[in-house]
Order: C-alpha cells, then sequence, then structure tokens
C-alpha cells in the first residue's frame, strides 16, 4: 500500500503588516511496490501518421518500430489501445465496429500479437489535427472514470487544419480524463504547443532528436506508466478567510504551474490536480498565499496542505505565519523557498531568452541567458547548465558572462526550451560561497 | 471524527479543527506551546537560539529528524557537514563566521592609483564612446537594446609600466582594469577582462585580446584580432570595442622615455 508523507519548509517568521508566506511542501510516496489493491491500467499510444511522418521515411519506421516494441511490452491485463492520429484520429487497435465507439483492448498474448501487427503496417498520409486525437483519447478512457489512465502522444509537426481554439477545447474536455506525456521527434514541432497540451494534461513534454531513440523513449515512458500505483492525487489546500493563493506550483523534479488547475472545494478549500503517483515518487510544491496582515505577536495558519487519495486523507502539512518585530527571524530566507524561486527563474530566464534570440534581440537573449547560467551554476543544476552550453558561450558562470553562438543546432535550442522547466532539489547544489567563509577569513 | 467545535476567540466562528481556527486562521489556544511564546522568545534572544525551536514545529509531518536542520538557519545538512552550506555555522563551536571580510574589494585601492608601477611611456590612450561605430553597430544588431551615452566627454589615460588591462572593473572578481569601461560611459559589451595593452621591445605597444566575449578590432578591420596574437599598434591607430567603445593610441610630441 503506498503511503504519503509531507513536510512543510519555510520560514514563518513575518515583519509587521507583511502578509506574504512562501512555503515548500515536500510530498514523499513510499511502500508503493506491495501496492494491496493495484488500480485498472489504461495506456493509449497516440502515433502521428501524418504525410509528414513519411518525409524522411525513417520516421514513420521508427515509430512503428517503436509502437510494435512498446506494445510488445504491455503486461498481461493492462487496458491499452493504439491511435493513428492525422486530421481525424483512428483507433487502429482494438479495431472500431461499425456504428460503435472505439474500446479499449485487455493485453493477453493474443491482443498484443494483433496490436503489434497492425503497428508495424501504420501508414504517413495525411495532416496533422491534434484536437480529435485528444478527444479520441478521452471517448476510449472515459468508461473507467477510477483508473490511471495514461496517453503518450508522438508527433513530429505542428497542429494544423485548425484553430488554436479547437485544440485548446479539446484539452479543456480532457483535462481530468487522462495524463498526457508528449514527444515531438525531429525539429519541426513547436515547443509552445505540446507543453500547452503536456502541461493541460498533467504530462511532461520532451524531444526526441533522432527518429532511432523513439523506442527506448516509448519503452521509458511504459516502464514509468507501469511503476504508478495511485491513481489521482489532490493537493487540498485550506486558506483564512481574506487570504489570496498567489500560486501552487510543482517545482521538482520539474516545474508546473497548477494554480490556474484548481477546483473550488469550499468557500476556503481548492483541490489541485498532481495526477498519479508511482510508490517511491518525491515531488515538491511550492506555495504562496497571501494572508490578512497580523500584528506582532500573532501565529496564523496560512494554508492546511492535505494530500487526497480519492477522497482518503493521505497526510498533512501545516504552512504558518508568525508575526515579529524582530527582524533577524523576519529577515531569514528559506533556503528550499529561495532555492526554487531561483529555479523558477531559472525556466523563465531560458525561455524569454531563447524567444529573444529567436526575434534576433541578441542584447536581451545574452542577458537572459547569461543570466540562466548563472542560476545554473549556483543550483547546480548541470543537466540544464549543459544544455545551455550548447547554445551560448560561457565565459564566466559565476557572473554569467555569456556569448550566444551564432549558428545552434535548433535540436539543441528546442531541447534547451523543451527542458528548461527540470529542476533539481536543494541538497544537490555545490557547497554555496558561504560554507567556504570561515576558511576563507583566516 | 468527533464532531466537536471549538470557539475562536479571534473571529469567533466555530472551528472543526483545533489546532487552528478553519475560518481566520488563528492559533487555538489547545495548540500546545503554540502563538505566544514564539514571539516572547524571538523578541530578545540571541538569534542562534530561537528559531531552533519553532521551526522544528514548522515541519510537523516528517520532515526529517531534527538533528538534520542548521538549527540557525533551519537549512538542511547532513551528518558529514561541518559547516552550515547557508549561514556557515560552524555546528561544533556554534560559532557564526565573522562578518563578510572581502579581502579584494576592501583592500584594493580605487583604480586610478592602481597604476603606479612603471615609467610613463610617452604614449597614450584616448578612450571615447564612439557614435558612428554605435550605429554601425546598432544597424547589424536590430532591436539592441543598449542604449548610447549622450554628452560623456573623451578621457586620456597615460600609458605606463609593461602592460595596460583594458576591461570592466569587477568588484566580486577583485578586478580593476586601468582602462575601465564599467564607469562612466559604461559598455555593456565589454568583458570584464577583454584586452591588454603590451609594451614591445622597441618602446611601441602592442594589443592582445583575452577571449573576450565580443571581440577587438583594430583600424576599420572587419574582422577581430585572433586571440592570442599580438597585433602592433602605431600612433592614431583606433581599437573599437563592446557596443561603442573607440580606444586611440597616440605618441605624445616628443619621446624621450625609452632612449636613455
Amino acid at each position: 500500500m503506498t503511503a504519503f508523507s509531507a513536510a512543510v519548509f519555510q520560514n514563518e517568521f513575518m515583519p509587521a503588516s507583511a502578509t506574504e508566506v512562501n512555503a515548500v511542501v515536500t510530498v514523499t510516496a513510499t511502500g508503493g511496490a506491495a501496492a494491496a489493491a493495484p488500480s485498472e491500467k489504461i495506456v493509449v499510444l497516440v502515433v502521428d501518421c501524418s504525410g509528414s511522418m513519411g518525409a524522411p521515411d525513417t520516421k514513420i519506421r521508427g515509430a512503428r518500430k517503436a509502437a510494435a516494441s512498446a506494445l510488445s511490452m504491455l503486461p498481461d491485463g493492462i487496458l491499452f489501445a493504439l491511435v493513428a492520429g492525422t486530421e481525424v484520429a483512428q483507433c487502429v487497435y482494438p479495431p472500431t465496429a461499425p456504428r460503435t465507439v472505439p474500446q479499449l483492448a485487455r493485453a493477453d498474448e493474443t491482443t498484443r500479437g494483433a496490436a503489434i501487427a497492425v503497428a508495424r503496417q501504420l501508414q504517413s498520409g495525411g495532416g496533422t489535427r491534434i484536437s480529435s486525437w485528444i478527444d479520441i483519447v478521452r471517448v476510449l478512457v472515459e468508461p473507467f472514470p477510477q483508473a490511471i489512465r495514461l496517453a503518450y502522444l508522438m508527433t513530429d509537426g505542428k497542429d494544423e487544419g485548425e484553430q488554436p481554439a479547437d485544440l485548446m477545447g479539446a484539452l479543456t474536455r480532457a483535462t481530468g480524463a487522462f495524463q498526457c506525456d508528449c514527444r515531438g521527434v525531429g525539429t519541426d514541432w513547436n515547443v509552445a504547443e505540446l507543453r500547452a497540451i503536456s502541461s493541460a494534461l498533467l504530462g511532461e513534454v520532451d524531444i526526441i532528436k533522432e527518429a532511432a531513440a523513439i523506442e527506448a523513449d516509448f519503452q521509458a515512458f511504459l516502464e514509468r506508466a507501469i511503476g504508478k500505483t495511485v491513481a489521482a492525487v489532490n493537493l487540498r489546500i485550506w486558506t483564512p478567510k481574506g487570504s489570496v493563493v498567489r500560486f501552487v506550483k510543482q517545482v521538482a523534479p520539474s516545474i508546473e504551474d497548477l494554480t490556474a488547475k484548481a477546483t473550488q472545494v469550499n468557500d476556503l478549500t481548492r483541490d489541485y490536480p498532481t495526477g498519479a503517483w508511482a510508490g517511491d515518487e518525491s515531488r515538491d510544491y511550492h506555495v504562496c498565499v497571501d494572508v490578512p496582515a497580523g500584528s506582532v505577536g500573532d501565529e496564523k495558519l496560512a494554508a492546511r496542505v492535505t494530500l487526497m487519495v480519492g477522497d482518503e486523507q493521505a497526510s498533512q502539512a501545516l504552512v504558518r505565519a508568525v508575526w515579529t518585530d524582530d527582524d533577524a527571524l523576519s529577515t531569514r530566507i528559506n533556503p528550499q523557498v529561495a532555492h526554487y524561486t531561483g529555479q523558477a527563474e531559472l525556466a523563465d530566464a531560458i525561455q524569454e531568452g531563447l524567444a529573444a534570440r529567436a526575434a534576433g534581440d541578441l542584447d536581451t537573449a545574452t542577458m537572459k541567458l547569461g543570466r540562466a547560467v548563472q542560476l545554473a551554476a549556483q543550483s547546480g543544476n548541470d543537466g540544464t547548465m549543459k544544455l545551455l552550453r550548447k547554445v551560448v558561450e560561457v565565459e564566466n558562470e559565476e557572473t554569467g558572462t555569456v556569448k550566444v553562438k551564432r549558428s545552434v543546432e535548433a535540436a539543441d535550442e528546442m531541447e534547451l526550451d523543451t527542458r528548461s522547466t527540470r529542476t533539481v532539489r536543494v541538497n544537490k547544489a555545490p557547497p554555496a560561497a558561504p560554507a567556504a567563509a570561515p576558511e576563507e577569513a583566516k | 471524527m468527533a464532531a466537536a467545535t471549538v470557539t475562536c476567540p479571534s473571529c469567533g466562528a466555530q472551528s472543526t479543527t483545533t489546532d487552528y481556527c478553519d475560518n481566520c486562521g488563528a492559533a487555538l489556544s489547545q495548540s500546545p506551546g503554540s502563538a505566544t511564546a514564539a514571539p516572547a522568545t524571538s523578541g530578545g534572544g540571541p538569534s542562534a537560539a530561537t528559531p531552533s525551536s519553532s521551526s522544528s514545529k514548522g515541519t510537523p509531518a516528517g520532515a526529517g529528524s531534527p538533528a538534520s536542520v542548521c538549527p540557525n538557519c533551519g537549512a538542511n545538512r547532513t551528518p558529514d557537514d561541518v559547516f552550515c552550506e547557508v549561514c556557515g555555522l560552524d555546528f561544533a563551536s556554534g560559532k557564526l563566521p565573522a562578518a563578510p571580510a572581502m579581502p579584494a574589494s576592501a583592500t584594493t585601492p580605487p583604480s586610478p592609483t592602481a597604476v603606479p608601477a612603471g615609467t610613463p611611456s610617452g604614449w597614450s590612450a584616448v578612450i571615447e564612446a564612439d557614435r558612428a561605430m554605435f550605429d554601425s553597430n546598432q544597424a547589424e544588431t536590430p532591436g539592441s537594446t543598449i542604449a548610447f551615452p549622450d554628452g560623456v566627454a573623451a578621457r586620456e589615460v597615460a600609458l605606463a609600466g609593461d602592460e595596460v588591462l583594458i576591461g570592466r572593473r569587477s568588484d566580486a572578481k577583485g578586478l580593476f582594469p586601468v582602462i575601465d569601461l564599467g564607469g562612466p560611459a559604461a559598455d555593456p559589451g565589454v568583458s570584464h577582462r577583454h584586452a591588454l595593452l603590451r609594451r614591445q621591445p622597441d618602446g611601441s605597444w602592442a594589443v592582445l585580446d583575452e577571449a573576450s566575449s565580443n571581440g577587438t578590432y583594430v583600424n576599420d578591420d572587419d574582422r577581430p584580432i585572433d586571440h592570442g596574437v599580438l597585433t602592433a599598434l602605431h600612433d592614431g591607430d583606433r581599437i573599437h570595442i563592446g557596443a561603442f567603445t573607440t580606444i586611440t593610441i597616440r605618441r605624445d610630441a616628443p619621446a624621450p622615455a625609452p632612449s636613455p
């Protein structure tokens, strides 16, 4: 049985008249491997079969191979479907009987074999209308509201032949119905578009630079999917009367703003969806609340964070506010809060820097990406630093002095963009400067 | 769950939670050792002592063992840490590091007095914000946000010693170039350590690019000078760096220095 725990990191001390309370809540799931009552699990593979997948045809062949390989790994008992996406979405396995809605198949020797045969025959041709792909997955999973419902959407191009509002409409309909990881193959797809889909559907976006790498990525997705043991976990956050929730963000392992995804439970309480969890996962959330100002000596609860698994309370954490006239207490910044504030700025700096570079504004790009290098170095975010170095020449990490490279591989730039939201945890940081101070002061 | 409620002394609501009011969030008196205790101690005591008691309360649900947190600032620590990585507390002695001693910047004199080494060479450099260069660079990079510093007069620096650094001052690095483009008419395109003027055996000067970000250009050459290659300078040669800085090398009328 998966158990959850929650811990709060904050400086609860605030100067008189201050109202903003910040805290990092670490949620950890344990003991998942021996889940007592495993939930029903659904995996839907959505493969782009538009005409562009045939040019070069390594892409459609890579997709066929990857889909066949992933299907062969499906464990018995899991519910699955294979969707081919063009300007329409077709559930190619299991085949849809005439005048019926598409349905899922349960994995066993026979269904796996049949599905693999279909995957090997996938043809490219047609357009890319992603809203139809999202809609068909929703229809497929709808009969199983209690299940862990995951989709893997792979495309090589932009959403075409429809208005952005059409895609947004499909995402709104699908919100809460399933989670969706998105993968862009090559460099002709749009990062912002796939990020919008994965973000709305609580998934991750990533780039697959070479068609040959689709298979390994597909397998990794499936392994993660199989590891999920708890279907829908919500952060239920109560805040006091008169308060305003400024934001609730997942900040580790990656940044995902949940603020706009909240559903109201009652006047003072909202649920923030976190999707399915594996039995050995840990995530951090940054909660920022404006509370009515207290006077010196007051202690108030700024937020009660309850982890809800279905309707069950799994764990609880308290975010407090204590008003004091002792500056030594109130001016201290909690290291976790500071760290994740920096990681959020890092992601923003990268995205803004790349946007400026695309717009030809090299000064802004240099400034923003320089700041990103500085933040990545300070926080020990080596993964992001490595990607940054493909786009800028780093002269000095500490000061963020960089030179934007004149020619950058499009794939490197898109990789930096898609992975800009990946964070590291605070204790992974190298010794911060003050730690060395006693040595230097000699 | 029992349906018992508590009347909140702060807002008067019937709270179903007994630790904090479920309406206004006020700490309810039943809550062990809350509200009033914390500020009372925090008012006068040394900051090293107070937060440890209260911050451990702030992490009620399995925040890890108490020993894994710095008693001064509450930062996480591992058992191997000798000092807190955040506030620098020495865990063994309980002492905080002395107020930041900044050896470099505190002891380094301001840039003009940093030059004394060496005798005047009979050469000088005239540093100016160059409008024509700025305009030409702007044309190449439309959308640039760098502004031209209007109304800043050219200044002249006598070249002395064997080497003269051109760059942008950095307190953090303890770097104070003789020709500093970080002060008036600061040029953001100049690297901290941008280029070096080096005196030649014949008494003239040459320029060396110090792996700058944006390169060093001499006269009207479109290409920056190569890193690591000395480029000889003559009277009247112009060095272009950054977004708008032009440095003109001048030989003073009589050239007395190297002869005796």
